[in-house]
């Protein structure tokens, strides 16, 4: 699953409004629809399931008190990346053993596609990509798993756009080097 | 020309067209020009590749749901936040980093109920497997195995790839098979662990009717010592169901290969016990 591009966070000015004046049914739909971005962003920042679960909690739980210093939609979304982002740097600051993954892959996509060597590249480019530091991971993962620009990259981490462009290439200069034994899908 | 230091920092935003005309046509006419840039670029580039595999993942359902009731419950209704909120944030935050610290990974208990039909044919495989029957395929090591089960169609378990040469030596893959396990195909895999047989049946949790709960935030494995003296151990996480009946002394958790070939997780695995 793959985001669409943008900061992408759909909340309309209503929601967040309905939010602000108390409404449970607002605030269960604000969390639906960023449920999923919470989790992946963490998930991937932190390289823990387990982890990710206790950050997306955390991040709600903080939503949901400071909302109402947030009057514009994209105030909001920003701010929820940075929030998720640094909660889950703290989480792997913490450096406890993460829950071992047993992912099942059911059935291969393709007849001639290994399901088991698609798992493993997959492992090895997510390896690849925890193992990389702070400041080079997660420009990655709010580029190429949530779809952000350069600008709202940018934005969410309070860092100017040539910054963000100079981690990510040094970020993808680190992903070629340790995966230099893997070919690139497709090739 | 020399590698202009600028250049490399811009090349991952001139790659992904994020650069402005005019700085598209300064980064082109340097790289026209340079070889080393060249080079970098075509590193980024696959570094750039290599990310876009990267995969966003759905909250799962089962946390999501208890989120939410959590969250946005009947009982939070008179909150007048944010002043409730924030003191519930505070307390929550404390609780859950001092559990987060503090909490098991795996636990074990030992089993109450009876087995389910898919525990029951997994102890049957495991006998038969014992008694001679045969399997399908002879892998060269386990990475071999579960790349042969994924080519049937079998569900396959990602292995971390942190096996030592010790622990490669202890753990001798025997064969595999792929079996119809009630309505569930699974995946049979037979091993020895210091040289005591081993027999794992792994399948989609889907298809396994009474599959065991996968816990929420640690990993829950049942434990039964089946009448013929095997440890029979069962877990469910990632969307898969397993059984693993070892002949291996104490609860047999020292025959989990699947993903615990990490130091860190072999210490507490080798001292878990039933609750």
């Amino acid at each position: 699953m793959r985001p669409g591009g943008g900061a992408g966070v759909d909340v309309p000015e209503e929601l967040l409004a309905a939010c602000r004046a108390g409404s449970r049914d607002a605030f269960g739909e604000l969390f639906d629809r960023c449920k999923d971005r919470v989790y992946s962003t963490a998930l991937h920042v932190c390289g823990d399931r387990a982890a990710a679960a206790d950050i997306a909690q955390e991040v709600f739980l903080k939503v949901f008190a400071r909302l109402p210093q947030f009057e514009s939609r994209s105030a909001f979304t920003t701010w929820l990346y940075r929030v998720t982002v640094n909660a889950a740097i703290d989480h792997r600051r913490a450096s406890r053993p993460a829950v071992p993954l047993e992912d099942v892959m059911p059935e291969p996509g393709t007849p001639d596609v290994d399901p088991y060597v698609r798992l493993q590249r997959r492992r090895r480019i997510e390896a690849a990509l925890v193992a990389l530091p702070d400041t080079l991971r997660v420009p990655v993962v709010l580029r190429h798993v949530q779809g952000l620009s350069y600008q709202e990259i940018a934005s969410v981490l309070q860092v100017s756009i040539g910054t963000v462009a100079s981690r990510l290439s040094r970020a993808h200069a680190r992903l070629a080097s340790e995966l230099r034994d893997l070919a690139p899908e497709g090739s | 020309m020399s590698t202009g230091q600028h250049e490399v920092d811009r090349l991952a935003a001139f790659a992904e067209g994020e650069l402005g005309s005019v700085d598209t046509a300064a980064v082109s006419a340097h790289l026209a020009v340079c070889a080393e840039c060249r080079q970098a670029l075509a590193d980024v580039r696959r570094g750039i590749a290599f990310a876009s595999e990267l995969e966003a993942e759905s909250m799962p359902a089962a946390l999501a749901g208890d989120l939410r009731t959590q969250l946005v419950s009947p009982a939070s209704a008179g909150w007048r936040w944010p002043a409730a909120a924030a003191a519930l944030l505070i307390i929550t935050i404390g609780a859950g980093s001092y559990w987060q610290m503090h909490r098991p990974w795996a636990e074990m208990t030992e089993a109450a109920a009876a087995p389910t039909p898919f525990e029951a044919e997994g102890r049957a495989l495991h006998r038969a497997l014992l008694e001679g029957a045969p399997l399908d395929y002879r892998p060269a090591d386990d990475a071999d195995a579960w790349s042969w089960l994924g080519r049937q169609r079998g569900p396959t378990a990602g292995l971390l790839p942190s096996h030592s040469p010790d622990e490669r030596a202890r753990f001798v893959p025997v064969g595999a098979a792929v079996r119809h396990v009630g309505p569930a195909r699974a995946s049979v895999v037979s091993y020895r662990v210091d040289g005591r047989p081993v027999t794992l049946v792994l399948a989609n949790t889907r298809d396994v009717p009474d599959a065991p709960a996968a816990g929420l935030w640690s990993k829950r494995v049942t434990h039964r010592r089946d009448p013929a003296g095997a440890n029979v151990l069962t877990w469910t996480i990632g969307g898969g169901t397993y059984v693993m009946v070892s002949e291996l002394d104490g609860y047999g958790q020292r025959a989990c290969f699947v993903c615990h070939t990490d130091p860190k997780f072999q210490q507490t695995i080798q001292s878990l016990s039933p609750r």
